[in-house]
């Protein structure tokens, strides 16, 4: 009697293999480094059929019809260099196949995040990769939203997409200063009488 | 301390010796990053806790300890090294495809890290791994950046030879016939109570 109920109590307390996220924090902010996209489905058809299918009919890079960078040290370039056009940024990357290095990956978010414009990280879903093989090898897409761009697709992307949040990077990221003209007077004054 | 307490202590210390590690770039003195970086691998070390992939490769400068932080410290790019030891070997099949590297530069010490192309295969393991114990539905897992798999001594040669000794097929009909002993002692257990009701 006694060996059964041993036995019982060892087969209930055995332990199941979980994973503890122990390094995670507000602060660090490590389990949501990629934003989340609410309506993943919506956001991958939306793409698929608004720039996917059309530039898979597009033969050379220079007749795209919008500003697009596919390899990633143009990206990289694109993103680092300060003084350019405003306009807000789409990024769409393949996080979840296996093509791209960890290295890579873990650094796009903090590169967008930190780049002097506003980027809208998009994390695509799994197996994304095989239909963006044609376009990009990286498996990367970076669109520029100026006029060209269709705005309905612009503002379901941004609607859809949680913003990049780095509270460590904080005090870190450049920020523009707001200078703005005020209208206002101010006396004339002559030169003569200066002196 | 009891082991819940030691446990606590040590998520407690490596999380702020963590979060010191992301304060650095906030702060100007450049010199303190390799004092952190040290004081945190020494205590990953003596708390035998496995980093993920993330963490050990192409998060911290190896040099000189700072986290990399793109446009601010640190630079990416993708370069195209020109294998030798691949042109030397006959039969090598990656002669034909010169090797893709990411170099990622360290603007704090100036020294530069190449990282070979390696596709992420272990991030999906975790993932994987990790689906099973979140919810599949949300979207919002956790990272596997952050994962720690509380390992511990799992990979010690000890256990590896326990679980080998584990799966040999005499353990295993032993364990098959204990169990159907446990499940008859059950039903009897049963019976007798259901007896002892009416």
């Amino acid at each position: 009697m006694s060996g059964s109920l041993k036995s019982l109590d060892k087969k209930v307390a055995k332990r199941r293999q979980v994973y503890k996220p122990v390094l995670d924090n507000p602060f660090t902010n490590e389990a949501h480094m990629w934003p989340h996209v609410h309506d993943q489905p919506l956001v991958w058809q939306l793409l698929q059929c608004s720039i996917l299918n059309k530039l898979a009919h597009i033969q050379s890079k220079d007749d795209y019809p919008w500003e697009l960078y596919t390899e990633f040290n143009d990206i990289v370039q694109y993103l680092s260099s300060e003084g350019g056009s405003s306009d807000p940024v789409c990024l769409f990357v393949c996080n979840k196949d296996p093509d791209v290095p960890l290295v890579l990956l873990q650094q796009i978010p903090l590169l967008c995040y930190m780049a002097p414009m506003v980027v809208k990280l998009v994390q695509l879903p799994k197996s994304a990769m095989a239909i963006f093989k044609p376009v990009s090898k990286y498996g990367m897409l970076l669109l520029r939203c100026d006029d060209r761009v269709d705005r309905k697709f612009v503002s379901q992307i941004q609607k859809n997409v949680d913003p990049l949040r780095f509270p460590w990077l904080d005090a870190v990221k450049y920020q523009r200063t707001s200078v703005k003209l005020l209208k206002t007077t101010v006396p004339i004054v002559s030169k003569k009488r200066q002196k | 301390m009891n082991k819940d307490q030691i446990e606590k202590y040590q998520e407690r210390s490596l999380r702020k010796k963590y979060n010191m590690l992301h304060m650095l770039p906030t702060l100007s003195s450049k010199a303190l990053s390799g004092l952190y970086y040290k004081n945190f691998h020494n205590s990953v070390k003596r708390y035998q806790i496995t980093l993920p992939e993330q963490l050990r490769n192409g998060k911290f400068c190896s040099y000189c300890g700072s986290t990399y932080v793109p446009n601010f410290n640190a630079t990416l790019q993708i370069t195209i090294r020109a294998e030798q030891d691949a042109l030397s070997k006959p039969g090598n099949k990656n002669m034909e495809a010169p090797k893709k590297c990411v170099t990622v530069d360290c603007l704090n010490c100036g020294k530069s890290t190449l990282f070979e192309w390696e596709p992420s295969m272990i991030d999906l393991a975790i993932e994987q791994d990790t689906t099973i114990t979140t919810n599949s539905t949300t979207n919002r897992k956790v990272a596997p950046a952050v994962e720690m798999p509380r390992k511990g001594k799992v990979n010690s040669g000890k256990d590896r030879s326990k679980k080998r000794k584990l799966n040999s097929l005499t353990n295993l009909l032993s364990k098959r016939n204990q169990e159907k002993k446990m499940e008859k002692k059950k039903s009897s257990l049963l019976s007798l109570e259901s007896f002892m009701k009416s």
